[in-house]
């Protein structure tokens, strides 16, 4: 349990690190390269690598429901 | 008729108008999404189609998705299961969406959706319930399960940096009615859960920290009725290396006690071979703990899993079509099951699944 607190602790602090724009931020006649459709984040499938499948056989990764949920079944 | 087909048509339909119209159906820029999904095994067999139309008015835009999942299965019993027998199993799972978003002043997204699902949701759970099917069948207390599943959200998206800096808040309530496990004891038959509730809280960040570099972070907390909160979270990168190459990369975390913890990450390197024609390879890994053990004497929990996956695709981005292709393979690999959880062998033997995925878009 530590070490997936220490986990979380750290990709929080990376976040915190990597994912801010300062003051300032980056405008946007500087974001042609990062406006190109590779370099969004969208949920229109054609331009996202999420599996919508991927779900059921790496349970980890559901977002919640159901099959976050786990054993559906169990017992 | 099935749903996607009846989306199809009715795309058709809104083409036809939106050549009249100059491109405006109902007075909104219109676009269809599609996006197909196979994971195939030696034993199982999963599909997952959704299409869906956008209507954008400007300050609002709504989306209608309807989606049909199939799962086909080779039921195998454990040789030393002698209520069991071999038995292929197909169910579909059909699936209606409907968001919207407005933006509430230039700063300020609203978001919301309603959604509902009939049929099941994994492989696992029609797996599960043709093993509590077969041993149980005809007893009294025995009912056929019938799962569906309903959800709605709400959230706001806030642009605190012009073009570089957003937060977004969410919140999701999904109710399950899941087929449920049985016991049996001296009193009979007992049903297990089969109404799951569950609350979602997410909080996320995207941002562009250079020129080169857009990231997404994201937090997440759900509560599922009877267990513990489960505790998430994900980072993505995107870094464009050049005019061509482009590097993503993604990690991730899942933390359920008192037992369950999920890693994963990933990298994808895309090179772009022309002005709309790119190729993408990817490789992926994921580990897990196992599921949370509640039982005390029998319990269909998943052991631990390790799986690699590596893709290869291609995408095109055209001025009104645009899509993407690709091909993988998963590679799963279960920890054994214990005594506990040795009726399921067949169920957590480890898989190689062939992945294809085809998604577009289409703007009328």
């Amino acid at each position: 349990m530590i070490i997936a607190r220490l986990w979380l602790g750290a990709l929080a602090l990376l976040a915190a690190a990597l994912f801010s724009t300062g003051c300032t931020g980056v405008s946007a006649a500087q974001q042609r390269l990062v406006s190109r459709p590779g370099m969004i984040f969208s949920d229109a499938p054609h331009l996202s690598s999420r599996s919508t499948l991927a779900a059921q056989v790496e349970p980890g990764r559901a977002a919640g429901g159901a099959q976050a949920a786990g054993c559906t079944a169990c017992r | 008729m099935r749903p996607v087909v009846a989306l199809a048509m009715l795309c058709v339909v809104i083409n036809a108008q939106s050549a009249e119209l100059g491109r405006r159906v109902f007075g909104a820029a219109a676009v269809a999404e599609f996006g197909y999904e196979v994971l195939h095994a030696s034993d199982i067999a999963l599909t997952q189609a959704a299409d869906t139309l956008r209507l954008d008015w400007g300050k609002t835009d709504a989306a209608l998705s309807l989606g049909l999942g199939t799962l086909a299965i080779d039921y195998a019993p454990v040789s030393f299961d002698f209520l069991g027998s071999a038995l292929g199993r197909r169910e579909t799972a059909v699936s209606a969406q409907l968001a919207v978003r407005h933006r509430a002043d230039p700063q300020l997204e609203l978001r919301g959706s309603i959604g509902a699902r009939d049929g099941f949701d994994s492989y696992r759970a029609l797996w599960l319930d043709e093993f509590f099917r077969q041993r149980f069948e005809g007893r009294p207390g025995y009912q056929r399960a019938e799962p569906w599943g309903m959800a709605f959200s709400g959230g706001a998206r806030w642009e605190y940096q012009p073009a570089s800096g957003f937060a977004q808040l969410g919140y999701a309530r999904s109710q399950d009615d899941v087929a449920p496990g049985y016991e049996i004891d001296f009193a009979g038959l007992r049903r297990g859960a089969e109404t799951l509730v569950t609350d979602t809280v997410t909080l996320g960040f995207e941002n562009v920290p250079t020129p080169r570099l857009r990231t997404r972070a994201e937090f997440r907390l759900s509560t599922t009725s009877g267990r513990e909160p489960r505790y998430g979270s994900e980072i993505s990168a995107r870094f464009s290396v050049g005019e061509r190459w482009i590097i993503r990369a993604d990690a991730g975390a899942s933390d359920e006690r008192p037992t369950f913890r999920a890693h994963y990450g990933g990298v994808e390197l895309e090179f772009a071979a022309t002005e709309s024609l790119a190729v993408f390879l990817g490789g992926q890994l994921y580990r897990d703990t196992g599921e949370v053990e509640n039982a005390l004497l029998f319990t269909s929990a998943a052991p631990g899993l390790r799986s690699g996956q590596a893709a290869l695709g291609l995408r095109h981005d055209g001025e009104r079509l645009a899509w993407r292709v690709s091909v993988g393979t998963v590679a799963g690999d279960f920890a054994a099951t214990n005594r506990n959880t040795d009726f399921f062998q067949n169920l957590y033997r480890d898989r190689h699944w062939l992945a294809l995925r085809a998604a577009g878009s289409w703007k009328f």
